[in-house]
C-alpha cells in the first residue's frame, strides 16, 4: 500500500509540472539560433551586458536574455528589449518552450524581424536625426517584411503590396516603376536583405 | 483547488465574450481567395475603424477577441501603410502562468503603440491566425484628429492593464469617448470588447480582412509533398507555386525558427521565379462579408439523462468557452477546445447533486505531419462525478494528456492517440490515478453534424483496478446558435444516455 502511495504522489508530481510548467527547457531547450543584421558592419553585439559578437551575427543567444545593445563608435547605441513571445501559443509555448519573440523599441533607432529569428537593427550616425534615416528605414522594413507578397504582386502586374511599396519610395505608379521593383528583386536573387537595401538605393 | 476554483469564477465572471463565427471564411482554401471578386474597402466616407481581432483559443488571455483602432490618413495612402493604434499588455520576461495571474490582479502595465497595419496584419496571420474584421467608426472628422492627438499624446506612456477592464477595449473606448466628448463610462468590472464595438459601431456595417489567410490542410499537404520529394516544385502551376510561397511563410514564421540554408534558399529562388513570371494569383485584398456576425461565447444547455441500471437526471449546465470542436474543423493547424468554465448539475425527484464543475478545459489536436511535428495535448482541471447519476462522492482532479493527431483519410477527420493521466482525489482515503491510453476521434459530416468518441482503457494505479471508458457523441449543429447532441458515456460497468439542446448566451 506504502508502495502505491509513493507511485500515486509520484504521478501526481509528474501531472502537476506537466500541467503548469510544461518541461519546456527539456522539449526545446534555453537557446535559440538567431540572426543580427545591421546598416553597418563590424557593431558589437551584448546581451545582457555579455559580448557575443559583431554585426553580421548568426549564433545562439540565450532565451532568456531581456536587453540586447548593439553599438559601434560613431553611432548611437542601440538597445532591444528581448522578450519570450507568449502571446502567441500561451499554453502551447509553455509546454514547448516558447522562442524567442517581439521586440520593443527602447531607445533612439529600430529594428525588426523581417524573418523568423532573422532581426535588423538601423544604427543612426550621431549627428544625424532619426527623422533623416525614418524614411528610407520604413521603405526598407516594408519591402524586407512583404517580399513574398511583392513578388506575387509583380506576377500580376499590380496589388496591395505592390502599390504600398511605390507609394513609400515615392514613385508614380507606372508600369515603369513596377519593372524598376521587379529588376532590383531579381538582383536580390530573393534575399529578403539584400532587396531591402536595394530598394533604398 | 478551491482557490483555483475561485480565482477561475472570478475570471470567469469579469471576462469578455465575443466570439466572431466566421466558418464560411475561415475554412476556405486559398484557392476560392482568388476567385471572388475583391472588393475594395469604401472609405471615402470614413476616418476611423474599429478591428477586431478573432479570439484565439491558444490562449486564454485572448480568448475573448482583442480590438483595436485603425485610421485613415489624409493623405491617400494604401490602407496597408495606415496607422493601427493598439493598447497591448507589455510581457516583460514573465512566465506564461506568471502573465496570466498578473493579467488579473495588477503587476503588469499596457502601453499605447502604433504601427503601420501590415505589421498587424503579419501578427495575426502568422502568429495566431486570426482574421481582422473593420467596423467603421461614427466619428466626424474633427472627432478623428482629436482620437488621434490624444494617442499621440498617450503612446510610449506606460499604464495599468489588466485583462478584465483596462485591456485593449477598456483602455481604446476610454480614449474614444474623451475625442468623441462622450460621458466617461461606469467604472466598470469587465469591459468586453463586444460590447465596444456595439457603443461605437454598427456591427451590420463590417468588413472582412483577407490578406495573408492562413491556409489549410490541403495547402499544408503540398507542402508536405514538396518538403518530402514526393512532389516537385517544378511540376506545379505558376499560381500554384504562390501557394506554396505563402503557406511556406506562414509556415516558418508560425514555426519560428531559423530557416536552414536549404529553407532559406528555396523559399528565395521561389520568390524569383514567382516575380519573372506572369498571371499568378493576385493577393488577396479586401472583401465585404455579409454573413459575419458576432456571437455569444456562453452555452446554457439542458438535457435529460439514463442510466440503464439507474435513474433518469435532468440536467442543467453552462459553460463558458468560445471553441467547440464543430465550429472550426477546418481551421489548420489546430482543433482547439477551450472551456474556461463550466458547471453542470443534476435535477431528480428528490435531490440535486453536482455532476460537473470544470474550472479550466483545455484540448488541442494538431494532425501531426512533417511540418507541424506537434504534440496534441489536453489539460484538464476541475470536480466531477464519475458516475453521474449515482450517490458516488464527486472527486476533484487534474487531467493531462499527450498524444498525436493524424489526419490521414479526409481532413473533415481526425484521429488522436494519446497517453492520458488523470488524478483524482475524492478523500484522504481515496486518491486515484488513471493512467491509460485513449484515442480521440472526431469526424465532421458537413456543416451540420459533427460525431466525437472518446475510447479508453484504464487503470487505477492505487489498486491495481482495470476499466474502459468511452464516449461518443453526435451533434446536430442548428440554425446558428443551437445544437443538439445525442451522447452514449460508459464508465466500466456504468452506462449513461443522454440528450441534451445547446444555445449561445450572452
Amino acid at each position: 500500500m506504502k508502495n502505491n502511495k509513493f507511485i500515486i504522489l509520484l504521478l501526481a508530481l509528474i501531472t502537476i509540472s506537466i500541467g503548469f510548467t510544461g518541461c519546456a527547457t527539456i522539449m526545446s531547450g534555453t537557446t535559440q539560433l538567431v540572426t543580427i543584421s545591421c546598416n553597418v558592419d563590424g557593431a558589437d553585439i551584448a546581451l545582457d551586458g555579455q559580448f557575443i559578437g559583431k554585426t553580421p551575427f548568426t549564433g545562439e543567444i540565450d532565451k532568456n536574455g531581456e536587453i540586447l545593445v548593439v553599438s559601434k563608435s560613431g553611432y548611437k547605441p542601440f538597445n532591444i528589449a528581448l522578450s519570450t513571445s507568449i502571446d502567441a501559443m500561451f499554453w502551447g509555448n509553455i509546454i514547448t518552450g516558447g522562442t524567442l519573440g517581439s521586440i520593443t523599441d527602447f531607445s533612439s533607432g529600430a529594428a525588426y524581424e523581417y524573418s523568423p529569428s532573422n532581426f535588423y537593427v538601423e544604427l543612426v550616425a550621431e549627428g544625424v536625426s532619426l527623422i533623416e534615416q525614418q524614411k528610407n528605414f520604413e521603405i526598407k522594413k516594408f519591402a524586407m517584411m512583404n517580399m513574398s507578397d511583392i513578388a506575387v504582386d509583380i506576377a500580376n502586374g499590380s496589388g496591395l503590396y505592390l502599390e504600398s511599396l511605390i507609394h513609400l519610395a515615392g514613385l508614380e505608379s507606372s508600369e515603369n516603376s513596377i519593372a524598376v521593383i521587379a529588376e532590383k528583386l531579381t538582383k536580390s536573387n530573393g534575399d529578403q536583405l539584400v532587396f531591402g537595401k536595394l530598394i533604398t538605393e | 483547488m478551491l482557490l483555483l476554483g475561485i480565482l477561475h469564477l472570478y475570471t470567469v465572471d469579469n471576462l469578455s465574450a465575443i466570439y466572431a463565427q466566421a466558418n464560411s471564411i475561415a475554412i476556405e482554401h486559398f484557392d476560392s481567395l482568388f476567385t471572388k471578386n475583391n472588393v475594395r474597402l469604401d472609405t471615402q466616407n470614413n476616418n476611423l475603424y474599429l478591428v477586431f481581432a478573432g479570439p484565439y483559443p491558444a490562449s486564454p488571455t485572448s480568448s475573448f477577441g482583442h480590438i483595436f483602432v485603425l485610421a485613415k490618413p489624409k493623405t491617400d495612402k494604401p490602407i496597408l501603410l495606415w496607422d493601427a493604434f493598439d493598447f497591448a499588455a507589455i510581457q516583460g520576461s514573465s512566465g506564461g502562468i506568471g502573465f496570466f495571474f498578473k493579467g488579473l490582479f495588477g503587476g503588469i502595465s499596457g502601453r499605447f503603440r502604433k504601427q503601420p497595419f501590415y505589421e498587424k496584419i503579419r501578427e495575426y496571420t502568422f502568429l495566431e491566425s486570426r482574421n481582422l474584421y473593420l467596423f467603421p467608426l461614427r466619428f466626424d472628422q474633427l472627432e478623428s484628429l482629436s482620437f488621434q492627438d490624444f494617442l499621440l499624446d498617450l503612446e510610449k506612456k506606460d499604464f495599468d492593464y489588466l485583462i478584465m477592464n483596462d485591456n485593449c477595449a477598456g483602455r481604446i473606448d476610454s480614449v474614444l469617448r474623451e475625442a468623441g466628448n462622450r460621458p466617461k463610462s461606469e467604472n466598470s468590472a469587465l469591459v468586453f470588447p463586444k460590447s465596444v464595438i456595439e457603443y461605437w459601431t454598427d456591427p451590420n456595417d463590417n468588413y472582412l480582412v483577407v490578406m495573408n489567410k492562413n491556409p489549410n490542410q490541403e495547402d499544408v499537404q503540398i507542402l508536405s509533398e514538396i518538403n518530402k520529394g514526393e512532389l516537385s516544385k517544378e511540376k506545379l502551376r505558376e499560381d500554384e507555386k504562390a501557394i506554396l510561397l505563402k503557406t511556406n511563410e506562414w509556415y516558418f514564421n508560425r514555426r519560428h525558427e531559423h530557416l536552414s540554408p536549404e529553407e532559406k534558399m528555396f523559399m528565395d529562388n521561389l520568390r524569383i521565379e514567382i516575380a519573372q513570371s506572369q498571371n499568378s494569383r493576385p493577393s488577396p485584398t479586401l472583401e465585404k462579408e455579409s454573413g459575419f456576425y458576432l456571437h455569444p461565447n456562453m452555452l446554457l444547455g439542458c438535457g435529460i439523462k439514463n442510466a440503464i441500471r439507474n435513474t433518469n437526471t435532468f440536467s442543467v449546465f453552462f459553460r463558458s468557452g468560445i471553441h467547440e470542436f464543430f465550429e472550426d474543423s477546418k481551421i489548420y493547424p489546430s482543433r482547439d477546445f477551450l472551456g474556461i468554465f463550466k458547471l453542470e448539475v443534476g435535477l431528480s425527484a428528490n435531490r440535486m447533486h453536482l455532476i460537473d464543475l470544470t474550472i479550466f478545459d483545455q484540448t488541442s489536436l494538431t494532425p501531426y505531419s512533417s511540418l507541424t511535428g506537434r504534440a496534441s495535448w489536453k489539460f484538464k482541471a476541475g470536480i466531477s462525478r464519475r458516475y453521474e447519476l449515482t450517490h458516488s462522492p464527486p472527486g476533484g482532479g487534474i487531467t493531462v494528456g499527450f498524444g498525436l493527431t493524424t489526419s490521414v483519410f479526409t481532413s473533415e477527420m481526425t484521429i488522436t492517440a494519446m497517453i492520458r493521466n488523470e488524478l483524482v482525489y475524492i478523500d484522504n482515503n481515496n486518491i486515484l490515478d488513471y493512467l491509460g491510453p485513449e484515442i480521440i476521434c472526431i469526424n465532421n459530416f458537413g456543416e451540420y453534424f459533427t460525431f466525437s468518441g472518446n475510447y479508453g482503457f484504464f487503470r487505477k494505479v492505487d489498486n491495481n483496478f482495470n476499466y474502459f471508458e468511452m464516449t461518443n457523441s453526435l451533434s446536430a449543429n442548428l440554425l446558428k446558435n443551437y445544437h443538439i447532441i445525442f451522447e452514449q458515456k460508459t464508465y466500466g460497468k456504468e452506462n449513461i444516455l443522454g440528450l441534451r439542446i445547446q444555445t449561445y448566451i450572452f
